[in-house]
């Protein structure tokens, strides 16, 4: 067996020469080989007893081993933080040097990862919170557009109902004008009748001095006149006391005719507000649709928003599976 | 996989175990120190690292070859092996505080990362063991979890049921602490949070 010669120096500084067989130089080889792509499995096992090849077997095997259970670690912690799982640091005991720092390195990063996740959790929950504010406000918008309307309508109605009450205070306006007018002509009447009853006096007056005059044969005559004469006096009482009347049923009805202008002007003023309010009305239920419109623009974003955290969140961890 | 766990299981720890008396007395090694070895399918050693053969005793001609029960300790619970056995032949990785049984019967504990060894295609060849020192404030509370289980374990009339049982506490103490077994094992010790923040 042909066996190539090795030369260490140790740490003397002397030189001795060692002797090992092909088949294990070629294990080594394998072995280096082996990690050298990537592949951490192999061991160079058997040489543990070597005389002078135990000390490279097992600095070997260390290099492997530390390589190897880092590898498995890191994979594994940052699979764990890809899950949204932060409990499983990379173990820094047992990690020297350049391990140990990445080691730190991943575990940094796996803490950035779970104050992200949380952040991310909180801006979830205010979502989910905003989602249920936005759709209270579209009900309450809802609301709002529905008894607007009503008080729309209902506005119309008073405003229609204000129109027909001036119409009818307009009728009823008339109807005194013309009780008015009738009293009028009753004054006039009574005039004619006032006049008529002083000439009659003025003639029981004539009368009387006429039978005066034909003494005894006048005697019955000036009893009649007398008669006519108290007739007539009579008559112009009941004239001034009707006058009187109608006087005063020219003052109330005047009165009344003012009372009637007022309410007109009342009603009048009423049916504009309504008009009004219907019409405010109408632009604020316009406004709360267009609000209730831009609301359902708002819940469908704070849907999209909780949509895309729960993706990013993934609590089936499919992301992380990648 | 499944022929592999029953090979496992099939007169390997009658056949294997050495009797080794434990004398009590507990040996360490350095916070700096990895114990590693790997097994093939069935829980049979193939490598075992220098520290390893230190710690334990054993030589590499001695442990090589031999199930990996020939350092089991009598005071570990079969519901641990059983939760490690299922949690790494569904591909995942698992952390367990573990006490092994050296050649002169001295026991170590360990904090054991074991993991599935996969080739290039994503197939598992094998499985994976790198250990560390214990941290100390969790001891105590798995010392506690453990006797536990063992008492729980022996209460039962054959090892079936006494497997089902355990699981059943180690299920109960899960759902009373709210997390899976994981978050339960990193919640051990304060230590390994701190590898977080430093
Ligand atoms: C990679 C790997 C490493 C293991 N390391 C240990 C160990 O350090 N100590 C131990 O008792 N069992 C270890 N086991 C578990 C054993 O295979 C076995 O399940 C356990 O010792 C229980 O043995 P038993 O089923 O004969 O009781 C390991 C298994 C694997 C796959």
């Amino acid at each position: 067996m042909s066996t190539p010669d090795l030369t260490p120096v140790d740490a003397t500084g002397s030189t001795d020469t060692v002797t090992l067989s092909r088949a294990d130089l070629q294990r080594i080889t394998d072995a280096c080989d082996r990690a050298a792509a990537g592949e951490f499995e192999a061991r160079i096992v058997g040489l543990a007893s070597h005389p002078s090849l135990s000390g490279l077997a097992r600095s070997i095997n260390q290099l492997l081993d530390l390589s190897d259970a880092f590898v498995r670690e890191a994979a594994a912690a940052m699979r764990q933080c890809g899950s949204d799982r932060f409990h499983r640091p990379v173990l820094l005991r047992g990690m020297p040097g350049a391990f140990r720092h990445s080691a730190r390195t991943i575990n940094q990063a796996g803490r950035k990862m779970r104050q992200s996740s949380e952040s991310l959790s909180y801006v979830a929950t205010l979502a989910a919170e905003n989602a249920t504010n936005v759709s209270s406000v579209a009900a309450a918008c809802e609301e709002l557009n529905a008894s607007g309307t009503e008080i729309a309508r209902q506005a119309q109605d008073s405003s229609k109902q204000g129109h027909e009450v001036v119409e009818t205070v307009g009728a009823a306006e008339g109807a005194v004008r013309q009780l008015s007018d009738a009293a009028e002509k009753v004054g006039r009447i009574i005039r004619v009748i006032t006049t008529i009853a002083e000439q009659t006096h003025m003639l029981a007056l004539n009368a009387t001095i006429e039978a005066a005059r034909a003494g005894e044969a006048g005697r019955g005559f000036a009893v009649v006149a007398r008669e006519v004469k108290e007739l007539s006096r009579n008559a112009a009482e009941a004239t001034d006391q009707i006058v009187k009347q109608v006087e005063r049923m020219h003052a109330n009805v005047d009165e009344v005719v003012g009372h009637i202008k007022s309410v007109d002007a009342a009603v009048e003023h009423m049916a504009q507000s309504a008009s009004a309010i219907s019409q405010s009305v109408s632009e604020q239920v316009a406004a709360t649709r267009e609000i209730s419109a831009n609301i359902a623009s708002v819940t469908q974003n704070s849907q999209q928003v909780s949509r895309s955290i729960g993706s990013v969140k993934g609590s089936d961890g499919t992301e992380s599976a990648a | 996989m499944e022929n592999a766990s029953n090979q496992r299981n099939s007169g390997d720890s009658l056949m294997r175990r050495p009797t080794v008396q434990p004398t009590g007395r507990e040996v360490t090694f350095g916070e700096d120190e990895l114990i590693v070895s790997k097994t093939d399918l069935a829980g049979v050693v193939t490598y075992a690292n220098d520290v390893f053969l230190r710690v334990s005793g054993y030589s590499e001609v001695e442990i090589i070859g031999k199930p990996h029960n020939i350092i089991r300790h009598p005071d570990m619970p079969r519901t641990v092996f059983k939760l490690l056995w299922d949690t790494i032949q569904s591909g995942e990785e698992i952390f367990a505080y573990v006490v092994n049984l050296a050649k002169n019967g001295d026991h170590y504990w360990v904090f054991a990362h074991v993991t599935p060894s996969v080739d290039a295609h994503g197939a598992v060849v094998g499985y994976h063991s790198s250990r560390r020192v214990p941290y100390p404030d969790a001891l105590p509370k798995v010392r506690a979890l453990y006797k536990t289980l063992c008492d729980i374990e022996r209460s039962q009339p054959d090892p079936r049921s006494a497997l089902e049982a355990g699981t059943r506490a180690v299920h109960e103490t899960l759902a009373a602490k709210r997390c899976d077994y994981s978050q339960f094992v990193f919640s051990l010790s304060e230590r390994t949070a701190m590898d977080l923040s430093v």
